[in-house]
């Protein structure tokens, strides 16, 4: 290769597909793990012995590959592809980005490895030990956030639109956040407790809610071809976010011996993120004016907008479930991992699947490879999702029922076998999806295109 | 410039949270936590840093100056804190799993981990409900076959992993740990 090959620039869009194939491949990675938890849930004899696949390490495995792996790469591709298209420019370094995604995956290689032999911090969602903590820092957090700001100050337009206002805060609140919730910092005793919590909590409050939010707010207008319905709602969702979602951490420990104003604040900024969400549900809502037809007809806005839907439920559950009157009875059962799973997979996931939809297709120029399988996708996901949420919920009502009447701890499990059952079903319908969703997405990049077809029409007429 | 006050204020709002919610609750926790006695000596066996440390790299618990010690790391190293919590919460828990405790029990631990999913039975004061070493290690090598010291109770719609496959010493390291949680 010559010196000027070398340098020769990469085509536009490189590092958002590098991105996007390989959020959907950790995606697919990161469910499975999840769907060996759940039959050890119900079965705990399934591949019991087998010291890397103990629930105790597969469990934050599943976690936190679906977080860092699929959620914040799906994050970064949508960035790379968003952030030059509403700038109406080029990304401020196409390189820095493939660069970016390539160490990320190879991050991503080592927390897996690390975890399943064990090697890990015991801090909820920051599992991954310090040296690791260092790296994500400088070579995954650090150019994302660069390349992003970078390509908004050499923006070419004149106003800078509400999503690029959450990429571009949000990339520095979270890694203010990573940083102050990071085993590094060395906090102890009840502290730890309370940082842990304090940075889990963030980290959906100021980087997986609003960023999805963003995306939403990207691709409902593009896709219906309507203005979004209002900028100034989408500015009181933002300043709300910022104001009162950095604050709630400390209602994951309404029973702790933590300060008591801590707690009630926590309580009270919990419910006021009924503001932001509600702004943002009205805003996309409305933006479907006249094109709820597109609900039906189009996958990506289908995908879309059943994520802004399920943060309705998401929302009012998450703002009243964490108040001292509800949260004692179902704190530390299975209610809460349907409600996380509901924003994940219901709220965030929905919707970034709906970028991934969008975005791929248009960075391929091909059109996609099988819409029936995009269907076949959705319906195994959102009926799966709605089982698995309803199983676990109904689970976790068992389990506090058990705890408010000092059950028996057996006879709790017992009564929770079968929804725990129900589970595993439901559990890999979504994991069939996401498999058939990788196939889908590769057979789209590799297949050959007709000449005929090679057309933007047809990449219009898909999605 | 409009931007740039925009971005000012968010950075401006961001960190007065982290002033209220980082700064002041944590500079209370941990100037006014006094260790209880107990905890004042647990810190002891425990490494000073329980976390990964590089002299340990595989977290065997190997540096450790006590099996106790050794016992917390293999307790963080499988994971065991997702199902079990380490912090008796409300009135219905106090005649099941004992008395609440002071925010000083959990001094100096780093991390701290108390208040996850209680998938299993709360392990705060399982020293005290269960003192027998021999029922313990039984317990973690095969948990649905173990028989309580009564002679009677087995847990078989119990979920938790089998551990048999654990070292003898990492076993005994567990139980001594699980029954210095008094």
């Amino acid at each position: 290769m010559t010196a000027t090959a070398a340098k020769r620039e990469l085509a536009p869009g490189t590092a958002a597909k590098l991105a996007l194939f390989s959020a959907v491949l950790w995606f697919a990675v990161g469910v499975t793990f999840g769907g060996i938890t759940r039959i050890k849930m119900a079965y705990p004899d399934f591949l019991s012995g087998v010291p890397w696949l103990t629930f105790g390490v597969i469990r934050p495995t599943h976690v936190d590959v679906l977080i860092l792996g699929w959620i914040s790469m799906a994050f970064a591709g949508a960035m790379y592809y968003m952030t030059p298209a509403l700038c109406n420019t080029k990304l401020w370094s196409e390189r820095l980005g493939v660069v970016n995604i390539w160490l990320w995956n190879v991050g991503m290689v080592v927390i897996i490895a690390t975890f399943l032999n064990g090697i890990m911090t015991g801090i909820k969602y920051h599992e991954w030990i310090w040296p690791i903590d260092i790296y994500i820092i400088f070579f995954v957090m650090v150019p994302l956030a660069v390349n992003v700001w970078m390509t908004i100050l050499h923006r070419k337009t004149k106003g800078i639109y509400v999503s690029l206002w959450f990429f571009a805060a949000c990339l520095l609140m979270i890694a203010v956040t990573f940083l102050l919730g990071s085993d590094a910092m060395g906090w102890t005793g009840i502290a730890s407790a309370y940082m842990t919590w304090w940075y889990a909590h963030n980290v959906l409050g100021l980087w997986i809610t609003p960023v999805s939010a963003a995306i939403a707010y990207y691709v409902i207008p593009k896709v219906t071809g309507n203005a979004l319905y209002s900028h100034r709602i989408g500015h009181i969702h933002f300043w709300a976010i910022v104001g009162f979602y950095s604050t709630p951490g400390a209602h994951h420990l309404m029973a702790a011996p933590i300060p008591e104003w801590i707690k009630s604040f926590a309580s009270v900024s919990g419910v006021l993120i009924l503001i932001p969400a509600l702004a943002f549900i009205t805003n996309i809502l409305l933006t479907m004016e006249g094109k709820w037809h597109m609900f039906v007809d189009n996958p990506v806005v289908q995908w879309s907008l059943t994520g802004v839907l399920f943060a309705l439920p998401l929302n009012v559950q998450g703002a009243f479930q964490q108040t001292r009157a509800i949260n004692w009875y179902i704190h530390g059962t299975d209610w809460i991992v349907a409600h996380a799973h509901m924003a994940l997979l219901g709220f965030s996931t929905f919707i970034e699947v709906g970028a991934v939809y969008y975005a791929l297709p248009r960075l391929l120029g091909k059109p996609l490879y099988s819409v029936a399988m995009a269907r076949w996708h959705f319906w195994l996901t959102a009926l799966g999702f709605m089982g698995f949420w309803t199983s676990l919920t109904t689970a976790g009502l068992v389990q506090a029922a058990g705890k408010a009447y000092n059950t028996p701890f057996d006879t709790v499990l017992a009564q929770e076998h079968p929804y725990n059952v129900a589970a595993i079903f439901f559990g890999w319908m979504i994991i069939l999806a996401t498999w058939m969703f990788l196939y889908n997405m590769v057979k789209t990049a590799t297949a050959p295109v007709p000449v005929a077809e090679r057309e933007p029409a047809a990449v219009q007429a898909t999605g | 410039m409009r931007y740039m006050w925009g971005m000012l204020m968010v950075v401006f709002i961001f960190a007065t949270a982290i002033v209220v919610t980082v700064v002041l609750p944590d500079a209370q926790m941990l100037s006014q936590v006094k260790p209880t006695p107990q905890a004042a000596k647990l810190a002891k066996l425990y490494r000073p840093e329980s976390g990964w440390t590089i002299a340990d790299p595989l977290n065997t618990g190997a540096n450790a100056p006590s099996m106790v010690g050794r016992g917390r790391v293999v307790f963080l190293r499988e994971g065991c804190y997702f199902c079990h919590t380490m912090m008796v919460e409300q009135t219905m828990d106090y005649t099941d799993y004992g008395k609440p405790e002071p925010a000083g029990w959990w001094w100096a631990q780093r991390p701290t981990v108390n208040a996850n999913e209680r998938t299993g039975p709360d392990l705060q004061h399982v020293g005290t409900r269960l003192p027998s070493k021999m029922y313990m290690i039984q317990h973690e090598r095969y948990p649905r076959l173990a028989v309580e010291p009564d002679g009677v109770t087995t847990h078989a719609p119990s979920v938790m992993p089998d551990f048999y496959w654990l070292s003898n010493t990492d076993l005994n390291a567990l139980a001594d740990f699980l029954r210095a949680q008094k």
